[in-house]
């Protein structure tokens, strides 16, 4: 292959003219246009502002005068020195980069969560938890195959013409991640929480835990059809919780980190399944300190 | 938390070589500069039409909301670039994130993703995408190592390991050796 190969199977990734114009059209959509604002305007935009930002100043003020302990949202721990400063970090579905929290909601009609961890020189991560079950997505490909290569849990079956996943073959109550020395990149590396106990059980007796399907695969228009996929924020196709045992409704998730000081460190992920007020599945997790 | 800091002090930096906003003209011409390099970004680290689209858009909205003051056109680009990868690793994580087709965009996108045979752009999609965006930026975009190293937030001979495993692999897919 030459670098003129090479390029030219670059080149034909150029987007087209009508996907340049499509995207540009998306983006003008949302854009806020600047305004011009007239001397006399500003001053009085001004005024306002400095007015609005007194008043939540002074508020702010008070709420920390009041406050009992540290209400920073950002939790971050460390091990070792602030050099080898390590983070779990629990992610929602509007989670943009650098933002994160203790505490996550979501409303998801397979229950699952995921995080992932930030650190340095850590040698070893040992999750486990206690009633469902635990996997590992590596697209660092540097841990045990089955995190990566998707061929040992899931094969095609030739009769079903379709891909059959064996869960059972990936899904763990703990694993054990170990660390060479000068691997930095343990952000890329995924750790899901899979209600995969739930999910037998809402799928037992065709699927009959589950709202608006129960057995039934005829839907009388495309909207019932889209909404029995839980779409259009419609509780259909999400797991109603009555009658399955509270106790297993918990679940905990144990992190040890240690790292090549043999420093150590362990926190743990709360987590709640629920039903909101229109029957939706949530999933409530928190990183407890 | 001394992390926290650097990043809030890192963040003020930032802010005081902000502009007051840019003008619809000047976003376009921005767009037209430098579209076919961020799509190219997006699309070697995502693999796909649909969400190199989607990102591609978000960048430039990440653009449009940020009004940071750029040096020129080339310290322009290099933003961009990393704010592309960012943008890209971010919507990856997005495990859950649903993938919504409208039926009238179904046929155009089936005819957009369905390249000709050719061994080359087959060898170079299979490859991870952190080795194809390497591969983009220094023999496509023509970035030195160190640069590239800055843009993706790398050590400078991680890059050298990857634009090494990548050739490696293209080597052996291809049968052929390659050629700088």
């Amino acid at each position: 292959m030459t670098k003129n190969e090479l390029n030219t199977a670059f080149d034909r990734m150029t987007p087209n003219d009508t996907q340049k114009e499509r995207m540009l059209n998306t983006i003008l959509k949302k854009e806020k246009p600047v305004e011009q604002v007239s001397y006399p305007q500003k001053m009085r935009r001004r005024r306002w502002f400095s007015t609005v930002a007194a008043c939540l100043t002074l508020v702010f003020a008070m709420m920390f005068m009041f406050q009992p302990g540290n209400g920073s949202v950002a939790f971050a721990l460390s091990i070792g020195t602030p050099d080898s400063e390590s983070r779990v970090k629990i992610m929602d579905s509007r989670m943009e980069r650098e933002k994160f929290t203790t505490t996550v909601s979501n409303v998801n009609s397979r229950p699952g969560l995921e995080f992932y961890i930030e650190g340095k020189d850590i040698a070893k991560i040992e999750l486990s938890c206690e009633n469902e079950y635990l996997y590992v997505v590596d697209w660092t490909k540097t841990q045990q195959e089955k995190y990566w290569n998707s061929e040992l849990y899931q094969w095609f079956d030739k009769e079903k013409q379709q891909y059959v996943a064996h869960p059972e073959l990936l899904l763990d109550k703990s694993c054990l991640l170990t660390f060479s020395e000068g691997f930095n990149e343990y952000d890329q590396i995924w750790y899901r929480w899979n209600a995969w106990d739930l999910y037998k059980w809402a799928s037992a007796d065709n699927f009959s835990h589950f709202q608006g399907i129960g057995g039934s695969t005829n839907f009388a228009t495309e909207k019932d059809k889209l909404e029995a996929a839980g779409g259009n924020k419609s509780a259909a196709g999400h797991i109603l919780l009555d009658g399955y045992p509270k106790e297993k409704l918990n679940d905990r998730i144990t992190i040890a980190i240690a790292d090549r000081r043999g420093n150590t460190i362990t926190r743990t992920i709360s987590i709640n399944i629920s039903n909101n007020k229109i029957g939706q599945t949530v999933v409530t997790a928190s990183l407890i300190d | 938390m001394e992390n926290l800091f650097l990043l809030r002090a890192n963040k003020q930096q930032t802010k005081s070589i902000m502009t007051k906003g840019r003008t619809r003209e000047e976003i376009m011409a921005m767009y037209n500069r430098h579209i076919e390099t961020v799509y190219r970004v997006c699309f070697s680290l995502m693999g796909n039409k649909s969400d190199a689209e989607d990102v591609t858009q978000a960048v430039f909205l990440e653009l449009m909301k940020n009004n940071i003051q750029f040096l020129d056109t080339e310290h322009e680009k290099a933003w961009l670039i990393t704010v592309a990868r960012n943008q890209c690793r971010d919507t990856h994580r997005q495990w859950w994130r649903k993938k919504v087709v409208a039926l009238n965009q179904t046929v155009e996108t089936i005819s957009i993703d369905t390249y000709e045979i050719d061994p080359v752009m087959d060898t170079l999609m299979q490859l991870p995408s952190k080795l194809r965006i390497v591969l983009y930026l220094h023999y496509y975009e023509g970035y030195k190592l160190s640069e590239i190293a800055g843009m993706l937030e790398l050590n400078i001979n991680t890059v050298k390991t990857q634009i090494r495993t990548a050739k490696q692999q293209l080597k052996f897919e291809l049968g052929d050796d390659f050629n700088d």
